[in-house]
């Protein structure tokens, strides 16, 4: 058992290394591919900032290699907001191609008075497909920040989230999972996400 | 889309402190703790603010900041004495989510429209201070001065709407720790100059303050007393309402 962040410059690495402190675990920071052995189990790519500078520093530094082989292993892998977005075959955000694990690239929401953007704030998702990241979690709520988001026809959607439009909050596709919130900013609920993953072999 | 509760925590030269009016700090305790306590409340985020940083000139307390991050299982806001993009760099990667900046909208902009470009505006917080004047108009209030930076509170909220903010939280220093009712007008005529979420600070009073402002169309309320005393004797005791009861009745209100 050993939980690895990928850390790619500009990204919230730090609550996320404390709440999978608080499940349990130490995690370690990856700073480019060198960093990264065998022996991880868990991988987690957070991010915060825009999609193609997200993919531009996974890729300067080798990490999407190291995704793809990771995924290839059948070991857990996590992406969270821009992490989960990097996972799709791209973004209206930018121009570069996504890593394309699952299809279906991301959209803007539409601003209005009532739906401002970003969808900012605690909001609840409704499960689906039986997932595993949602298990044991009563009327799960969490925090968002994004502006960008999948469609909730995603093959994998795991849950679904309501901000004008139904989008997929969370998807799971065999061991690569990706979140919308942020569960390391979503008190129990977070936490019981984030225990639900790393307790995946 | 939740509406945000949001406590706003003083910190004076790392005491935990409340003011009222901006002035007449008491003391009520040590911030970690407080934070500890709020966190264990599951509170939607929380806003954290060192009052004393830019009056004396000096830096963010770093350690403080990180020690207070890794009590926070939910968003945190900090702000005081942030002058540079270093400040603002170093502070996010100390797992604090949302920068709050005050005196820099009127010292160097260029900083926060990088700063937007950079992390994005989601983490860029504008926070504007109003008072009335003596003739009872409102005007936008420089603490540090203690003069008027703008007579013309839209047209600042304007201008503040267009460097690269993603939310604005404003302070009514006529109400600060008074519990006495949130002034509605005045958030009124804010809420219709931005498209900005609006997180509205001074004087919560009760649920009925919560309600109308969700009414208006601000994302969420903040406070302190509201949540630091109990009773007319001002005694310390940390509280957060029941969120579950509290989301009951904002829906009856729809």
């Amino acid at each position: 058992m050993k939980v690895a962040l990928i850390n790619s410059g500009i990204s919230n690495i730090k609550s996320v290394h404390n709440m999978i402190k608080l499940v349990g675990y130490e995690s370690i920071f990856l700073n480019n591919e060198n960093d990264y052995d065998e022996n991880i189990s868990h991988l987690i790519i957070p991010g915060i900032g825009s999609f193609d500078s997200g993919i531009e520093n996974l890729k300067i530094k080798g990490f999407d290699q190291i995704v793809h082989n990771h995924i290839s292993k059948e070991k857990p892998l996590l992406g969270i907001c821009l992490g989960m977005q990097l996972l799709t075959e791209g973004s209206e955000e930018g121009h570069l191609p996504g890593l394309s694990i699952v299809s279906n690239s991301c959209k803007k929401f539409q601003p209005s008075k009532v739906f401002k953007v970003p969808h900012m704030g605690w909001n609840y998702v409704e499960p689906c497909n039986s997932s595993k990241l949602l298990a044991n979690i009563f009327k799960p709520k969490f925090y968002f920040v994004h502006s960008y988001f999948l469609s909730a026809e995603v093959k994998y959607a795991s849950s679904l989230c309501d901000y004008s439009i139904n989008f997929c909050s969370s998807f799971e596709k065999n061991n690569t999972f990706g979140v919308q919130f942020h569960p390391e900013k979503s008190h129990k609920y977070g936490f019981q996400l984030l225990k639900n993953f790393t307790d995946i072999k | 889309m939740l509406f945000r509760i949001i406590p706003t925590l003083l910190s004076d030269d790392g005491d935990l402190v409340k003011s009222k009016k901006f002035k007449n700090n008491t003391y009520v305790g040590d911030p970690v703790n407080a934070v500890k306590i709020f966190n264990e409340k599951e509170v939607d985020e929380l806003i954290f603010l060192d009052i004393q940083a830019s009056r004396a000139n000096h830096e963010p307390n770093f350690e403080l900041i990180e020690e207070i991050a890794s009590e926070c299982f939910m968003p945190l806001s900090y702000g005081g004495g942030i002058n540079t993009m270093q400040h603002i760099d170093k502070i996010l990667s100390l797992g604090v989510e949302k920068i709050i900046l005050n005196n820099l909208i009127n010292k160097d902009v260029d900083i926060i429209k990088n700063a937007s470009k950079i992390f994005g505006s989601q983490f860029l917080v504008a926070s504007v201070d109003i008072k009335k004047d003596f003739l009872g108009n409102y005007g936008v209030y420089n603490y540090l001065s203690k003069s008027y930076l703008s007579k013309d509170v839209p047209g600042y909220i304007k201008f503040v709407s267009s460097l690269g903010f993603g939310e604005i939280y404003l302070n009514n220093v006529d109400k600060d720790g008074m519990m006495n009712g949130i002034d509605l007008n005045i958030v009124s005529a804010v809420v219709e100059n931005t498209d900005l979420p609006l997180i509205a600070c001074g004087g919560l009073r009760d649920i009925d303050d919560i309600k109308s402002l969700k009414e208006l169309g601000c994302s969420g309320v903040s406070a302190g007393s509201y949540f630091i005393f109990q009773g007319i004797h001002r005694a310390v005791l940390i509280s957060y309402p029941n969120k579950d009861l509290i989301e009951k009745l904002l829906e009856e209100n729809d």
